[in-house]
């Protein structure tokens, strides 16, 4: 395994971290309060970005060669200014990532991708041949096609897994993953498919959606009588992108495309419509009963995308939750108050 | 309840509505401002509202296509292609003064935009369900610096049911940067005019890129003569004129309203009429100030001689544009933003004019919601106490009035005198 690369964003091309050698090994904060990142960072920021400063505040990490920053909402670009200074060790680097998908996106993110991998290239000892970036975009495709299937089969009802189990394992995937060994991806979904067989039948199937979901939220929803089959959130079904056809010639390109071509997530502005036709295709495949979003505290992307969310359910007669959170694990006790009342609807 | 407080409740809104669109209300209102001339200490001032109201009239009276703008876009494109220029963010303000604000944040929170996010965007969105902006005919955003903007102005496109067209903004100044944002300023705009069924006029466009350039060197000279002792003129008075900056360039009124403040200012530093009659401190401001009545400037400058002698908003980041490139300049304006990418840059921005304006310390008003401006600031005060300049960070919320706390501004900006005092 060589050395860790931090990451944060799902736009975050991981293909690169692997085929230079590198591990990614995404940074998902921690519970508690983050009383030392306050200091730095001001009240009301994203949780989760202060939740990850004071990780690194407190030498809760793995030693990182790296950290890739993609600034891709406003608490990013802080973290990016910060955590050279009070944070993570190691070197630094950001990534700009387009707010939009056409032609003219896709080609700046493919030349800003190409600068992060001679940034990254320059930390290992390896050169980034094409052929060895192919190889690792092959890996990961590889890898997220099986977790594609896996939530495929128990969208369609042939397979019950448990959202906490599903999650639980993309969390425990995306922190320590190597170029070679696909087989944890695949290991991980066949265990799951071994070990979860949860009895959730005659409960409301449930979509859990919000920018960044809080790990334990689909076991507490669980716990409480719902039945979560999709976490539309970047650390789930987001993370896992869509299937794109490979493009022959500059691999840049195509993980461009790949990314910002995947399911969007709520930063991207000029892609409402997009999002939308993906809510209604989830809500379709997963044949979704209702909604509970959750609204990261300060995150100015979620407060808007749950309007949007407000009205698609609106307009799809869907019953819908709000349930604000801070990403500490605070909160439950209110939390379960509502979720046992939402889930009385049904 | 009293019966004639039961009918002025249902008659207020709708005649206040009624009152944007009626040209009888602009005339009276233009007539009522003209009548109080000799009342004005600052002529630009006086014209700066006339101005205003007529592009507010403009707007409302649909004098030609509206379209939406957040204060970062780039208006030179819109003025270029004739069209209605709007700032909900500045409406906004300027709703607080016409005392709508109460019910739009009123009609945004039932509406479930949470009071977390940024209030001139939750008061903007509050007025616009509540029917007092008028409506777009297509809306354009910048996605640089503000993450509320281009979500609340998205929202607002999908609402009225018109096309958005996001500017995306990288953090780089790099070529690949300089080209993406070109591109998509070149696209806006041709989009924009085939939206609104504007016929493409380069001369008049032209003509808007140099209206920009004019504003930018009557501003240049304001901001020279702001840097000389004493100050002559107060923060108080100066910050009305920021609104040109976040919604003027392009337009000929922000060129004539800068020249006429660079003559006046010229003309009382010959005469040697200060801002105050003791200047005690010169203290730089950051960020927007209340719009609402509040006691800061009153305390800070009339009664301490601490003088606001520049604020960051009025600060020219960019290089002339060039009318034969108007595309790429823009662009260059655009990714020149000191506030864009990493804080250092806005934080040797910041020390520049430290130096530039000779100040004595520094305020930031930390308006609630506002990431982009405050999140960092540990970064900032780290660099300013290695230079030894005092800095306050004033919490606060330039819209939202039941988020001010007198006592407690006061208790702050009186400790941060005491400390000005002692350096």
């Amino acid at each position: 395994m060589g050395a860790l690369i931090g990451w944060f964003c799902h736009y975050t091309p991981v293909e690169i971290i692997t085929a230079l050698g590198f591990t990614p090994y995404r940074l998902l904060g921690r519970e508690g309060n983050t009383p030392r990142a306050d200091t730095y960072l001001v009240g009301n920021l994203c949780p989760y970005v202060k939740s990850c400063l004071e990780t690194a505040i407190r030498q809760e990490l793995p030693p990182l060669a790296g950290t890739v920053i993609a600034r891709s909402c406003n608490a990013m670009i802080h973290l990016a200014s910060t955590w050279p200074r009070y944070g993570g060790r190691g070197a630094t680097l950001v990534l700009d990532v387009p707010r939009r998908l056409d032609e003219e996106a896709v080609l700046y993110y493919s030349q800003d991708l190409r600068r992060l991998a001679g940034e990254l290239a320059r930390l290992g000892e390896r050169q980034l041949e094409d052929s060895l970036l192919w190889q690792a975009i092959d890996a990961w495709e590889e890898q997220r096609s099986c977790w594609r299937g896996l939530l495929a089969a128990r969208a369609r009802g042939e397979i019950c897994l448990s959202g906490s189990d599903v999650m639980a394992w993309l969390d425990g995937w995306q922190t320590g993953m190597t170029a070679a060994g696909r087989d944890k991806g695949q290991a991980g979904s066949a265990t799951i498919e071994q070990r979860s067989r949860p009895d959730f039948r005659g409960r409301p199937r449930l979509m859990l959606a919000g920018s960044i979901l809080p790990a334990e939220l689909p076991a507490l929803v669980e716990e409480w009588g719902g039945w979560p089959v999709c976490e539309d959130a970047c650390n789930g079904r987001r993370f896992l992108l869509a299937e794109v056809a490979r493009e022959t010639g500059d691999p840049y390109l195509h993980l461009a495309r790949l990314y910002l071509g995947g399911p969007p997530c709520p930063r991207m502005v000029a892609d409402q419509t997009r999002r939308q036709q993906y809510w209604a295709g989830v809500v379709n495949d997963y044949q979704i009963d209702g909604v509970i979003y959750h609204v990261m505290k300060f995150c100015d992307a979620a407060i808007y995308d749950f309007r949007a969310m407000k009205d698609f359910c609106d307009r799809r007669g869907l019953p819908l939750l709000r349930l604000d959170g801070d990403y500490t694990g605070g909160g439950r006790g209110q939390w379960q108050t509502r979720v046992e009342a939402f889930l009385e609807m049904f | 309840m009293d019966i004639y407080q039961l009918i002025r409740s249902h008659l207020a809104g709708p005649l206040r509505r009624r009152a944007f669109k009626s040209p009888w209300a602009y005339r009276l209102l233009k007539q009522l401002v003209a009548a109080q001339k000799k009342r004005y200490s600052w002529q630009a001032a006086y014209e700066l509202l006339l101005n205003t109201i007529d592009q507010v009239a403009a707007a409302y009276l649909q004098q030609g296509p509206v379209v939406w703008h957040n204060v970062f876009f780039p208006t030179e494109i819109l003025y270029g292609l004739g069209l209605v220029p709007f700032a909900p963010e500045a409406a906004a303000a300027v709703a607080v003064g016409l005392g709508v604000a109460e019910e739009a944040f009123r009609v945004a929170e039932g509406d479930w935009v949470s009071g977390e996010s940024c209030s001139f965007h939750r008061l903007a969105y509050g007025c616009d369900r509540a029917g007092y902006l008028p409506p777009p005919g297509a809306v354009v955003c910048s996605s640089h610096l503000c993450d509320a903007a281009p979500q609340s102005l998205a929202a607002a496109a999908g609402y009225h049911n018109v096309p958005f067209y996001l500017l995306d903004v990288p953090h780089r100044q790099d070529a690949a940067a300089f080209n993406y944002v070109a591109r998509q300023l070149k696209s806006i705009t041709f989009s924009l005019a085939d939206a609104l069924g504007v016929p493409w006029d380069q001369e008049r466009f032209q003509e808007a890129l140099l209206a920009s350039n004019t504003a930018r060197e009557h501003l240049l000279a304001v901001n020279r003569l702001r840097g000389q002792r004493p100050a002559c003129i107060r923060g108080d008075e100066a910050h009305g004129f920021i609104y040109l900056m976040l919604a003027g360039f392009g337009s000929g009124a922000a060129a004539a309203v800068y020249r006429q403040l660079a003559a006046e200012l010229e003309q009382r530093w010959r005469e040697q009429r200060r801002a105050v009659p003791e200047e005690r401190a010169r203290l730089l401001w950051l960020h927007l100030r209340p719009y609402y009545p509040t006691e800061i400037f009153n305390l800070l400058e009339q009664k301490a001689g601490a003088v606001v002698v520049f604020e960051e908003m009025h600060h020219v980041y960019w290089e002339p544009l060039d009318p034969a490139r108007p595309f790429y300049s823009l662009a260059g304006k655009v990714l020149s933003h000191h506030g864009l990418g990493c804080i250092s840059r806005r934080i040797e921005a910041i020390l520049a004019m430290v130096d530039a304006y000779q100040v004595d310390g520094v305020i930031h008003f930390a308006h609630w919601g506002c990431r982009q401006s405050t999140a960092g600031l540990r970064l900032l005060q780290d660099a300013l106490r290695d230079r030894e300049i005092p800095f306050l960070n004033l919490e606060g919320d330039c819209v939202d009035k039941s988020k001010y706390a007198p006592g407690a501004t006061r208790t702050r900006l009186e400790g941060f005198l005491e400390m000005l005092r002692a350096v």
